[in-house]
């Protein structure tokens, strides 16, 4: 408990940090920023955009710890400001539903990418030299090391083009209304999510197996796990609850760092699959120059790495009693 | 039974009666990039009921790999290329997977080389003891809870410390917790590798007298493996020193000590303080161990025997030989002896 309590401290003050320095790389620009993104549209841009730009970078009146307070209040009332690329929509309820589709999407799929390659990796260490371990794993682990990119538009493009397996592009069908409950909209969600879905499990299990398998087999010479097995315990038992529960220890801290990258390095399959997440949002964000949008959108990236951080340190205090 | 009848007569026998466990001719060998390695061979031996037998010998003579073959854990590269293990009256060599799951630790249990790493460090304690119980009977979780604090209570850990990982314990503690674990069911026999080598001399002499206690209690046998002769002759009714592999000697402790008949058991003898006995100048044994792939011709100890017999214990192996009703040894000077008198 002490240990993620320090571990929670940690991770708030980085939060602040990176809030408060958030706050403070447009004040060191030299001269007035939000000019400099104005003229950057040519005129192009509402002038009432200008005025919600100010506001968004906390350039309001009053003294320097004001501006900070307000740019703190506004920060935790979800108020990011407007968007310039589409304003006057509040950046909020941009990256709002982006944020939902990625981390349902990409974070599904890494979770579930590790479970199933360190399952995997599970049996082929114990059936050492088995048809997992001399089949399955150089396959996984060939695929894994293409260019994840490559594996994508060769999925896009057999599944989605030639035999029009899945839709391409979008979460869901867009002639359909958002709605949770509709079952005809909840398969559509998942028509349109299988793809992306399999690129990332196929090309990150072998990652995760090879790395499972390699921890088993060091667990498994241990004296502790000779010794479960001398004590006439299931199979199943020595090796879940002996060998895999130790072996996992070491690939969480890999699968913390994954968890992290959810939310921000979702950009290629969401560009190749036209998923509306993040990656997406960031892409849009950059080319339409919308400043509180990107600000919006590291910052959300920033604290998601925080989270997955912290949600691992939670994985190993429940599971390595050393750790409490 | 045949197949082993003729050798009987030159086999150690056990104290009395029918053994518990009957080893006859074990070969054991590691296949490695450098070849066989022959870490057992031909080793037999008997324990009976409520027995200490002790074995010594020099590190990497093949004791534990005894210990694993007896209890059926070696793994790969290690096979068991000989011989019969026989327990009461089941062939322990012949078990299926399911038969010896059953038999583990219910008959036999065994204490590793080094307690630091036979607890699993995600386990408590008590949940490793629980798990052994719950194996083999058809208790509650609650029953077998109730046995494990029982059995903590009897090797002198408070039971408040049940739920305790093994890091939370000392050495001499997880010591006994593994020997608790070793006690779980029971079992008529328990295999001792070693179970004090880790500990400084106090806790390790506070273990051995519980050891001691434990087993005028319950009544198990033990083997006892170590490389600390002076705790065997106290401890154990009987002493087998191995050597290279092979059994040099086998007898009750007493004769042993007092009477060795294997030059190599005379220099492990003088290698060691004894505990209680007279204080004598310590010599260590000159030479090292051979390498296990290719030994040495005729007698593996001839190359650092001082009193070998030109000739003779280079070309010929000796067998093991009685030169009293429970003592042998396998040593070319016992007939030189029996010759002059
Ligand atoms: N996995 C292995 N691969 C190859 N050789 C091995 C292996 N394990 C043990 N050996 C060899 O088998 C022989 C016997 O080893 P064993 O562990 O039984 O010795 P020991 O008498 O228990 O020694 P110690 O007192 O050091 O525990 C040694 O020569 C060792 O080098
Ligand atoms: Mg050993």
């Amino acid at each position: 408990m002490r240990f993620l309590f320090r571990r929670l401290t940690f991770y708030i003050v980085a939060a602040f940090a990176a809030i408060t320095l958030n706050f403070f790389i447009p004040r060191m620009m030299v001269g007035d920023p939000v000019q400099l993104m104005f003229a950057q549209f040519q005129g192009r841009l509402d002038p009432r955009a200008m005025e919600s730009l100010k506001e968004t970078f906390g350039f309001v009146q009053g003294p320097l710890l004001q501006q900070y307070i307000t740019y703190l209040t506004n920060l935790f009332q979800g108020n990011f400001g407007l968007s310039v690329s589409s304003f006057p929509v509040p950046v909020i309820e941009l990256i709002g539903p982006s944020l939902a589709w990625t981390v349902r999407l990409i974070g599904f799929s890494t979770i579930l990418a590790f479970i199933i390659g360190t399952i995997l990796g599970v049996f082929a260490a114990w059936r050492r030299g088995g048809g997992i371990d001399n089949i399955f794993l150089p396959i996984a682990s060939v695929v894994g090391a293409f260019p994840f990119f490559w594996i994508a538009m060769v999925v896009l493009y057999l599944f989605g083009l030639v035999w029009k397996w899945f839709p391409i592009g979008h979460a869901y069908d867009v002639s359909m209304q958002v709605d949770w409950g509709n079952p005809t909209f909840l398969s559509s969600v998942v028509q349109h999510s299988l793809m992306p879905l399999c690129t990332i499990i196929i090309t990150a299990i072998g990652g995760w197996m090879l790395g499972m398998r390699n921890n088993m087999i060091g667990v498994l010479s241990q004296d502790y796990v000779t010794m479960a097995q001398a004590k006439g315990l299931s199979d199943r038992r020595v090796m879940l609850v002996y060998a895999a529960r130790n072996a996992i220890l070491p690939s969480l801290t890999g699968f913390a760092m994954s968890l992290g990258f959810v939310v921000g390095g979702a950009l290629v399959v969401e560009l190749v699959f036209a998923y509306p997440g993040m990656g997406y949002t960031l892409l849009r964000a950059v080319q339409g120059r919308d400043y509180p949008l990107m600000q919006a959108v590291f910052l959300v990236i920033t604290l998601a790495v925080l989270a997955a951080n912290f949600a691992a340190d939670i994985m190993y205090v429940l599971l390595d009693p050393r750790a409490r | 039974m045949s197949a082993i009848s003729p050798s009987a007569a030159k086999t150690p026998e056990s104290t009395s009666g029918q053994p518990l466990l009957s080893v006859r001719n074990l070969e054991v060998e590691y296949r490695t990039k450098r070849g066989r390695v022959k870490a057992v061979d031909h080793v037999s031996f008997d324990i009976s009921t409520n027995e200490v037998l002790g074995l010594a010998g020099e590190s990497g003579c093949g004791k534990s790999t005894i210990a694993h073959a007896v209890t059926r854990i070696l793994k790969p590269p290690a096979y068991i290329t000989g011989g019969q293990i026989m327990f009461k009256s089941t062939d322990i060599l012949g078990m299926s997977d399911d038969e010896l799951r059953a038999f583990r630790w219910e008959h036999l249990s065994i204490v590793f080389q080094s307690a630091m790493n036979a607890l699993n460090p995600v386990l408590s304690v008590g949940a490793q003891i629980i798990d052994a119980i719950q194996a083999h009977m058809p208790v509650s979780k609650d029953e077998a809870r109730a046995r494990a604090l029982e059995l903590l209570d009897v090797v002198g850990i408070h039971s408040n410390r049940v739920d305790s990982y093994p890091h939370q314990l000392s050495g001499g503690m997880r010591q006994r917790a593994v020997i608790a674990i070793a006690l779980a069911l029971n079992p008529e026999m328990i295999i001792m590798d070693e179970p004090t080598t880790a500990l400084d001399v106090v806790v390790q002499k506070q273990i051995i007298q519980e050891i001691r206690q434990l087993k005028d209690k319950f009544g198990f046998s033990i083997l006892f493996i170590t490389h600390d002769l002076s705790l065997l002759v106290e401890f154990s009714d009987r002493i087998g020193i191995m050597y290279a592999g092979e059994l040099a000697e086998i007898g009750p402790s007493r004769e042993i000590f007092d009477n060795p008949q294997h030059p190599y058991t005379v220099r492990l003898m003088n290698s060691f303080p004894t505990i209680s006995g007279p204080r004598i100048e310590l010599k260590g044994i000159p030479g090292s161990p051979p390498d296990l792939v290719t030994p040495p011709s005729g007698c593996r100890f001839h190359p650092r025997c001082d009193v070998a017999i030109a000739g003779r214990c280079q070309e010929e192996h000796p067998e093991l030989q009685q030169t009293s009703p429970r003592h042998f040894a396998a040593c070319h000077l016992i007939d030189e002896r029996k010759g002059n008198s």
